[in-house]
């Protein structure tokens, strides 16, 4: 009935699918976009695992209709690699680290590091214990992400500096 | 000759993360099968109704809606959602009651599954869920095992008498143990009971089924232990199957920690595959979940010590009422393995142990990381405090003049304990803990708001059930033209890191290079039988099965590479031949050789020649539990306005035999850690004492630990390698979730005197303590999951 | 308790009229960030067949903050858009903490303050807060405005004052004084009986005369222990004239752990709940007035934010 077709900026490159009001970010991004990278855990704003970056801002698109998300700027977890498939620096500190385990909740946590480092390029690990008070892992304790989000925050930096 | 080891002991990157942090992994609900149907299923509002008829005519007469099934289209054999009992020895197996339906005849909890129904569209399947129209007759419910077992209790199984699901005396009993507690200097008493600890693995239950050519039933679901799972699905529920019917394939899983060695929403997406001839997906939401799938079993206990006077412990006793739920799935076997664990963990001449395990009106119980272990310490460790502390002595040497030496019996199974390092580690944790200065004597009084305690405990467990369960693993290997190993083992991939140390056991002992390593998993059609992940069984049993095979492989190259050497001119003998690092090599000269990928292609592209592609098959059997051990130490403040704990410090020494990888040990302690942590402090999983639903069924309010809770963590490894282990390694995965709350519980005590009895400890139950006092605080409510 | 929502209707109208003449409808609802609204319809607790999106009305987007005039927004404003501004954190301190300890902070990104405050969750923070702050409500018809202190905004659970075809368009927030200070805590808890929540929040608001050091005003409030914050009327006037001290938070937060009606019957459980009533009370009193004497008052300083 309420049945359109709905356009969606997402990693750079406007999609479309055809969407009713009452879908959810997360399944219109997974089931009918295809990018499967988002998970929903909880549904209910709690995990985290269903972060993506909206305008540059972590939201739970498990609490977002996607029909309020048409023609902004998304982003996920399968925008992160450079365009010549060279992974972030914070993809490559995950596994550097071992920061994760089962894998669920690393989408989410990795677009909430993003945002975080975008904001605070220098991060302390108290500001990125913070910054990711809202992501749940249940499997790694935490500990080797926050190094790892760390770690990368520190070849970024490294790196800009060199171009500069 | 000291040992060369290329990969082995090494922090390599573990294999399944590129395709994690990239988003590529599969999980099930990631996969689209063409044509596929959603299936959802009707759960029970009520803790305990007769269903008097089921209407499902308007649902059905939906459009879209394309099946809609009861109890009456299920199978008419009883199972178990647990798939154990097909790898169980006859003593355990009572222990594995079959006593469910798909869908049930009767609701007996809050989410018991009542119907199920597929359609095009998950909105669609929904909306015929609230079509359903179900008469329930609301029966009188039982809530926790005490008032179960109670006279005239309403019964949760017509046919089992006294709601007593399971009962047994510890196999192993010894001595004479009532003599013993006679005639000790010392008597302690603990009774305690632990919270019905969620699994929260982030995926939610999930599973497809579909047919393949030749009607041939595919099941594609997270499951830690597909072969099993496929075993027991045709013996106990689809009987008209075999195991040769059924591909299971596991692809990545989101968590498991014991959850998905229990069936999930299986069965039920085989029923309505075959009842709609379509692919059918099944999905859960974290709300059903929290509701109906399992829990950790709470277990209440009772715990008698009694020792002499100069701290030999003489006798320990254990009493446990288990709360199965409504079915019984793992919680019988998870509370006898808490009795193997308890009682066989230290010197003891006199043990004594009994069980009971009863239904009840509330969700099923099942077998979480650690399986039985948590649940016993957390008490057995605070009653060996209070021993220590009757006889006046630091508790860590109280510990150490008890642990059990090479020689003296194992915990498991009657067999003999053929390696521990647990002294070495309680040594090495208490000197980087600093346990000799912070550790200030029993009964020092602290002041202030903010008060500070110290605690310890100890535990064994298991690598693999050898002896108990059925541990026979096989690896098969391939080599492909351009030197890649492809090494195809059991385990399925659910974040535990095996794959990873499996893959560097795979190029240590193959000779072949890790970044060449292709490991693949997951597919019953494709891996050797094995009971799947769990036990802390992979790296022993699988480890071994790889490196057997990994050793075939070894020799194969070197054969083939006499005649590689020929045409160099150069004259060698196998024996005086190498491969490491996918080089080929003269021992005594290692700098003749060439690339393994020369005779890797050769192998398959030899046109002419005799031969074929270099493969092997390796196999192992386990027949002991070669148990590992672990110290920790934990240092917590308490608030004694609001009651809150936080554990400022908590060190780890873990007899780990050799680490394969470090730093998948090291995740594997962290991870386990925090669950512990959540497990002693803030992980509560509530049920409403009257209505018997579940009030804990969010994040919101089932509080896990986040990024906040972390303590100051230090895991040591204690390295001494074990004969029997694959390049001396042990198991690792489940033993950290073990001491985190014994730990902490004992720092507690250290610093504000009062012991907890239920888990969590939560802030409310320690303030309310602290006003009332240690002894007030015993038992007065035995509801599951209601404290105090 | 679905995986997913059932189809509804949505609709983005431009102005104020005309969005509440659509909401007016039966099964309608205004719609703005959503975040509360999509959970409870996933959850399966309320069902609309048309929601109402406010987000592309026009005139409800302002946003003023300034130390001397008080704290305005309209009902499209982020709450992030607060959680970023210096004088909020300066001057609504109790506000401020809410915001910062909202779990998890994605919601600031996504909801709105007014459509924290018009969900009328019981266990919310926010409102909590703005009782503290004393902040007035703004209801407008499309026709006409009327305003309402906040403490008159909620009736009961998950109900507001808010009558068919009116809606919040905006919220003020007055000035603190000059030596004031205000503060927001909350305790995390388990439910143990059905109608049991799951934590408790508490916000203060005290003013200090001159000398700094006689309470002149104060404002304490317990949230999320029934349908809506308690205001602790008694406490406040028993708090106005008494010197700044512990005794005063300690009398004060005495009696808002007897004014606080049990949840449930269970004894043990409701010792507890109002022993941290008693001591959140007393630590929001407190944490306010170290704020209200800090000596630099940062409404000096007014001149820089413009």
């Amino acid at each position: 009935m309420a049945r359109q077709i709905g356009s969606f900026k997402i990693n750079g490159r406007v999609r479309e699918a055809i969407i009713e009001p009452q879908m959810l970010l997360v399944d219109v991004i997974r089931e009918k976009i295809g990018l499967t990278g988002t998970k929903r855990a909880c549904a209910s704003g709690n995990c985290g695992a269903c972060t993506v970056l909206v305008e540059g801002l972590p939201v739970c698109s498990c609490l977002t209709l996607a029909i309020t998300a048409q023609n902004k700027d998304i982003r996920t977890v399968e925008g992160l690699r450079a365009a010549d498939g060279e992974l972030h620096p914070l993809q490559q500190a995950f596994i550097d680290h071992c920061a994760s385990q089962c894998g669920f909740c690393t989408a989410g946590m990795l677009m909430s590091a993003t945002a975080l480092l975008e904001a605070n390029p220098r991060p302390t690990r108290d500001d990125v214990n913070r910054g990711l008070s809202g992501n749940v892992c249940r499997c790694t304790g935490y500990v080797k992400i926050v190094d790892a989000v760390l770690d990368a925050a520190q070849k970024i930096v490294a790196a800009r500096e060199v171009t500069a | 000759m000291s040992e060369h080891l290329s990969y082995v002991g090494k922090r390599m990157p573990k294999p399944d993360l590129a395709g994690k942090v990239t988003g590529e992994a599969k999980y099930t609900e990631d996969l689209v099968i063409p044509g596929m149907l959603e299936g959802r299923i009707l759960r029970s509002p009520h803790a305990h109704a007769l269903i008097k008829s089921i209407d499902i005519s308007k649902a059905k007469a939906l459009p879209g809606v394309v099946c809609v099934l009861t109890h009456k289209d299920c199978p008419e054999q009883k199972f178990s959602r647990s798939t154990m009992a097909e790898a169980l020895p006859e003593f355990a197996f009572s222990g594995e009651r079959q006593d469910q339906y798909i869908l049930s005849e009767k609701a007996r909890y809050v989410g018991d599954w009542i119907a199920a129904v597929a359609a095009e569209d998950i909105y669609a399947a929904e909306r015929a869920l609230e079509l359903i129209e179900v008469e329930y007759e609301v029966l009188p419910a039982v809530l926790d095992p005490f008032s179960a077992m109670a006279k005239d209790a309403p019964k949760v199984h017509d046919d089992v008498k006294a709601n007593v699901a399971f009962e047994m005396d510890h196999p192993f009993n010894t001595g004479d143990v009532d003599k013993a507690f006679a005639e000790a200097d010392a008597v302690a008493e603990f009774s305690g009971v632990n919270s019905r600890q969620k699994h929260l693995h982030l995926e939610t239950d999930a599973a497809i089924a579909y047919f393949e050519a030749d009607s041939r039933l595919v099941i594609v679901s997270p499951s830690q232990g597909p072969h099993l799972a496929k075993k027991h699905l045709t013996r106990r529920v689809f009987t008209d199957l075999d195991d040769g019917d059924i591909r299971w394939i596991s692809p990545t899983i989101g968590g498991g920690f014991g959850a998905r060695l229990a069936l999930g929403v299986e069965p039920v997406a085989v029923l309505l595959a075959r009842a709609s001839k379509r692919p059918v997906r099944v999905t859960s939401t974290r709300e059903e979940d929290f509701s109906g799938y399992s829990s950790r079993t709470d277990q209440h206990q009772t715990i008698r010590v009694a020792a002499t006077k100069d701290g030999k412990l003489l006798a320990v006793e254990q009493k446990i009422v288990s709360d199965a739920g409504a079915y019984l799935s793992h919680s019988a076997t998870t509370s006898i393995v808490n009795m193997q664990k308890t009682l066989g963990l230290l010197r003891c001449d006199n043990i004594r142990g009994h069980l009971t395990v009863a239904y009840t009106n509330t969700p099923t119980t099942s077998g979480f990381r650690g399986y039985g272990n948590p649940e016993g310490a957390f008490v057995f460790q605070q009653a060996l405090d209070r021993l220590a502390e009757k006889i006046g002595m630091d508790p860590m040497e109280f510990r150490l003049r008890n642990l059990k030496q090479v020689g003296d019996p194992s915990c498991f199974v009657p067999s003999v304990l053929e390696h521990t390092k647990l002294e070495e580690c309680i040594r090495l944790g208490a000197e980087r803990f600093g346990w000799s200065q912070k550790w200030t004597g029993w009964g020092e009084k602290r002041e202030g708001r903010y008060r500070r305690g110290v605690g310890m405990s100890i535990l064994t467990h298991a690598s693999g059930a050898g002896g108990f369960l059925l541990e026979h693993s096989s690896a098969v290997m391939k080599v492909l033209s351009d030197g890649t190993l492809n090494l195809i083992v059991s385990p399925c991939e659910m974040g535990q890191g095996i794959l990873g140390a499996l893959a560097q056991v795979g190029a240590e002992s193959s000779g072949l290079r890790y970044e060449q390593v292709r490991v693949t998993t997951g597919d019953t059609d494709v891996t050797m039988f094995d009971i799947g992940s769990h036990a802390s069984r992979s790296m022993l049993v699988i480890g071994n099965a790889v490196a057997a095979a990994g050793a075939k492989v070894k020799d194969q190259i070197k054969a083939l590479a006499v005649a590689k050497f020929e045409l160099r001119q150069v004259s060698a003998t196998a024996e005086q031949i190498d491969v490491r690092e996918g080089r080929v090599f003269l021992t005594d000269n290692p700098k003749i050789g060439f690339d393994v990928r020369e005779i890797a292609y050769d192998a398959i592209y030899n046109f002419g020649a005799e031969g074929g592609q270099i493969v092997a098959t390796g196999s192992y059997l386990s027949t002991s539990h070669h148990p590992n051990h672990q110290a920790a130490f934990a240092e917590v403040e308490v608030d004694t306005e609001t009651g809150q704990v936080t554990v400022a410090r908590y060190v780890v020494a873990h007899d780990i035999g050799r680490a394969i990888n470090p730093l998948l040990v090291e995740a594997q302690l962290e991870g386990s850690a925090v669950q512990g942590i959540g497990f002693a402090l803030t992980e509560d999983f509530v049920i409403d004492p009257v209505s018997g639903e579940v009030l804990s069924d969010s994040l919101l309010t089932y509080r896990l630990p986040t990024t906040m809770d972390v303590p100051d963590m230090d895991n040591l490894l204690v390295e001494d390698p074990l004969p029997a282990g694959p390049y001396g390694a042990k198991g690792v995965g489940e033993a950290g979730l073990v001491n985190p709350a014994p730990s902490i519980a004992n720092a507690v005590y250290d610093a504000v005197g009062i012991r907890i009895h239920s888990l969590p400890m939560s802030a409310d139950k320690v303030l309310w303590a602290l006003r009332h006092g240690d002894q007030a605080a015993k038992g007065s409510s035995r509801v599951s999951g209601q404290h105090l | 308790m679905g995986r997913v929502i059932q189809p509804f209707e949505f609709v983005e109208p431009s102005t104020i009229d005309e969005a509440l003449g659509l909401a007016a409808a039966e099964g309608s609802r205004l719609f703005a960030g959503g975040c509360e609204l999509v959970l409870s319809m996933r959850r399966g607790e309320v069902r609309y067949r048309r929601l109402v999106s406010i987000m592309g009305v026009g005139g409800l987007g302002g946003f003023r903050a300034h130390p001397k005039h008080g704290l305005e927004f309209g009902a499209q404003v982020k709450i992030r858009q607060l959680a970023n501004h210096i004088w909020v954190g300066k001057r609504w301190a109790a506000l401020h903490e809410a915001i910062e300890q909202l779990h998890p902070p994605h919601i600031m990104n996504m909801g709105t303050v007014v459509g924290n405050l018009c969900s009328a969750v019981p266990y919310y923070d926010l409102p909590t807060s703005l009782y503290a702050h004393r902040a007035v409500i703004r209801i407008g018809d499309g026709r006409s405005d009327r305003e309402l202190p906040i403490d008159d905004f909620y009736i009961g659970p998950r109900m507001t004052a808010l009558g068919r075809g009116e809606m919040v368009t905006s919220i003020f927030v007055p000035p603190p004084l000059a030596d004031a200070g205000s503060a927001f805590k909350k305790i995390y808890k388990a439910r143990r009986r059905s109608n049991d929540l799951h934590k408790i929040n508490a916000a203060a608001y005290v003013a200090l005369d001159a000398d700094k050091e006689t309470i002149v005003d104060a404002t304490l409030v317990i949230g999320s222990v029934g349908a809506k914050p308690v205001r602790i009327a008694k406490a406040e006037t028993v708090l106005r004239g008494q010197s700044a001290g512990h005794a005063a938070y300690e009398a004060a937060a005495e009696i808002a752990a007897k004014a606080v009606e049990p949840m449930t019957d269970a004894a043990w459980v409701e010792e507890i709940r109002s022993e941290w009533i008693r001591l959140l009370a007393r630590d929001v009193l407190e944490q306010a007035a170290s704020r209200a004497r800090s000596r630099h008052d940062p409404a000096e300083d007014a001149h820089l934010a413009f």
